[in-house]
């Protein structure tokens, strides 16, 4: 029906109607910019069709201020739904420049569509307009909020990155500034320790020297003592066999006497069981008190040779605030490491396979920084009893440390990634659990121009290399 | 013959164990010593004293050794019938919060000393977890009267004359 009239343009459109309103005696009516057409809410019974100027539609928001949401020109319609429909206008009409409108209410509208066919058609005309205009809009609208939305989505991730990146960097400081203060500590302990060590040897090495002149008169303590303070430890095997055999032999002893018999070496037992023979126990006794006094005076020279070893290690493994360069042996650190590590390592079967080395530049605080956290990885890795591998090597221009160890290995695609920040294998939490230490430590190797790297053995397991410049 | 009433002692460390030893020994003329260097060795020391016909009273147990660790040790006797009431005591420097709930509530921990320990208190718990075991299992007292703690064994033994009336 409609393509049985030519269409007309906008403006030949709008002086058709001006044209006819004329006829029907209506005049456009002038607004002033600023002045309210309709107000929202308002009951309307008239539509507006803007002839000249624009009007702005204004839409009440909560704090009582009106968002502008929509600008219209000329051949536009004010107050069609609530024209049409008789509920309340949905937006505030003001003028946005001196404007003319042409208001026709229902009567006039009525009369000028039954009365004139061209009034019917331009009325038409600028309604289909207006509509397919609004929905062209909508369309648009929408594809603009969806650019919207994928914009702020882009902004939200890269925040969302942005502050992952903080977190990991101040996750790595603390974890730096934890190892700093324990560094600290250890180093302070060490030498809170070393004091009494020292102490402790000087007095055993003035008892070791005492005690055998002190029993020069009596020739067959003097040898128990020097006995005593020989003895090789039994296992706890060959201690109850011994136990046994001295209770065979000797029924009428009390067991906690064969028990203390059962720890003299054969060489003692002859002069002792002479004695024993002739049933002359007084005596006996007193040999075996001064044989214990030798063992006893053993045990403190192990116990405090393995003090001494501790702090010693304890000193030299804790000297992280030595930042420049020495040159080192890698057997040193690595002796060091696996000394302060052994309450975790003598649950593993520890097998070293070290190589003549030579020197190297490094700062031997990182290095063992390094190695700690590749034993200790290779501890949770591997199940207690079986074995972690440390070994050694020296390349062209290289020396390498390898620790292997028998876990499960590393999952192929994560072959790099367990090198970064934040990533980890591990069920449980760790020490620090922070998936820091292979992040650290590849710094740290970095730092000396030397190389982190890990693959899996075929037998299982997973085996990390350091190689550092030679 | 009568049946021996063992004191049981668990530790990796020879020399510690060896300390270990010398201290209790001044209760062995009643309770024998038997010695173990880890786990493993503790069940054949039970073995031998479940294959002589004898019992026993109290076990000493380290917590960190190679091998299966103390607490482990301690919870499978508590579910062998004839270790379950031998009175088991958890001598340790290591055991964490996780180790001692668990010894407490799977293994019926009796007492906990945490090393270094000092000789009269070794020796005080010792003489007074064998008292209990003989009273809870109402032994007759008389040939462990040396070293028991009348405290305890004096209720039982008046409890059970009590009841023989």
């Amino acid at each position: 029906m409609s393509a049985a009239f030519p269409t007309l343009s906008t403006s030949e459109a709008l002086a058709l109607l001006v044209e006819r309103a004329h006829a029907m005696g209506l005049a456009p009516l002038s607004y002033r910019a600023g002045q309210t057409i309709l107000s929202e809410g308002e009951i309307n019974s008239s539509l507006y069709i803007l002839l000249e100027g624009t009007a702005q539609l204004l839409k009440q928001t909560p704090d009582g201020r009106g968002t502008p949401v929509d600008l219209l020109g000329p051949g536009s319609l004010l107050g069609i739904l609530s024209f049409w429909t008789g509920s309340p206008s949905f937006s505030d009409s003001v003028a946005a420049s001196d404007l003319k409108l042409l208001v026709l209410d229902m009567k006039n509208f009525e009369r000028g569509v039954a009365e004139d066919p061209a009034f019917a058609r331009v009325t038409q005309q600028l309604l289909v307009a207006n509509l397919s205009d609004r929905y062209r809009r909508v369309v648009g609208l929408n594809l603009k909020v969806a650019g919207l939305t994928k914009e702020l989505e882009n902004e939200r991730n890269a925040l969302r990155e942005a502050v992952d990146d903080l977190q990991r960097t101040r996750n790595k400081l603390i974890h730096q500034e934890k190892l700093a203060t324990m560094g600290q500590l250890l180093a302070g302990i060490a030498h809170e320790i070393n004091n009494p060590s020292s102490a402790l040897m000087k007095n055993v090495e003035h008892l070791t020297r005492e005690l055998p002149a002190l029993f020069a008169g009596t020739p067959e303590q003097a040898e128990m003592l020097e006995e005593g303070m020989r003895a090789p430890y039994l296992s706890s095997g060959e201690a109850r066999d011994r136990l046994n055999a001295l209770q065979k032999q000797y029924p009428e002893l009390s067991r906690s006497l064969c028990r203390r018999l059962s720890r003299l070496p054969d060489s003692a037992m002859k002069g002792l069981s002479r004695t024993l023979n002739v049933r002359n126990e007084t005596k006996a006794e007193t040999l075996l008190r001064v044989f214990e006094v030798g063992t006893a005076l053993q045990s403190i020279r192990i116990a405090e040779a393995r003090m001494t070893r501790l702090v010693k290690s304890l000193k030299s493994y804790s000297r992280q605030e030595e930042n420049e360069d020495q040159s080192v042996r890698l057997d040193d650190c690595i002796r060091d490491t696996l000394t302060v590590m052994n309450h975790r390592l003598k649950f593993y079967d520890l097998q070293l396979d070290l190589a003549e080395l030579p020197k190297v530049s490094c700062r031997p605080g990182e290095i063992n920084q390094i190695l700690t956290n590749l034993l200790s990885n290779a501890c949770e890795a591997t199940p207690k009893g079986k074995t972690i591998t440390v070994r050694t090597g020296a390349g062209d221009r290289d020396v390498w440390l390898e620790v292997e160890d028998r876990g499960h290995g590393i999952p192929e695609d994560l072959m790099e990634a367990i090198f970064r920040p934040n990533v980890t294998t591990k069920r449980g939490a760790g020490d620090f659990g922070l998936g820091l230490g292979l992040a650290i430590s590849r710094d740290l190797a970095l730092k000396h121009q030397g190389r982190l790297t890990a693959r899996n053995v075929p037998e299982g397991g997973a085996v990390f290399r350091l190689s550092l410049p030679a | 013959m009568q049946q021996k009433l063992y004191m049981l002692c668990v530790e990796d460390e020879a020399d510690v164990l060896d300390v270990v030893v010398r201290e209790l020994s001044v209760l062995e003329d009643v309770f024998p010593i038997e010695t173990a260097g880890s786990a493993d060795e503790a069940r054949e020391a039970l073995k031998r004293i479940e294959a002589d016909g004898d019992a026993l009273g109290l076990i000493f147990c380290d917590h960190m050794m190679p091998g299966e660790n103390g607490v482990e040790l301690l919870v499978w006797m508590q579910s062998q019938p004839q270790w379950k009431p031998s009175r088991k005591v958890l001598l340790t420097g290591q055991a964490g919060l996780d180790a001692t709930v668990k010894a407490v509530n799977e293994a019926g921990l009796s007492h906990y000393i945490a090393k270094p320990w000092d000789q009269d208190e070794l020796v005080r718990v010792a003489r007074e977890q064998l008292s209990r075991y003989v009273a809870e299992r109402k032994l007759n007292p008389l040939p462990y009267l040396k070293h028991l703690v009348m405290d305890i064994v004096g209720d039982t033994l008046r409890a059970s004359s009590a009841s023989d009336t």
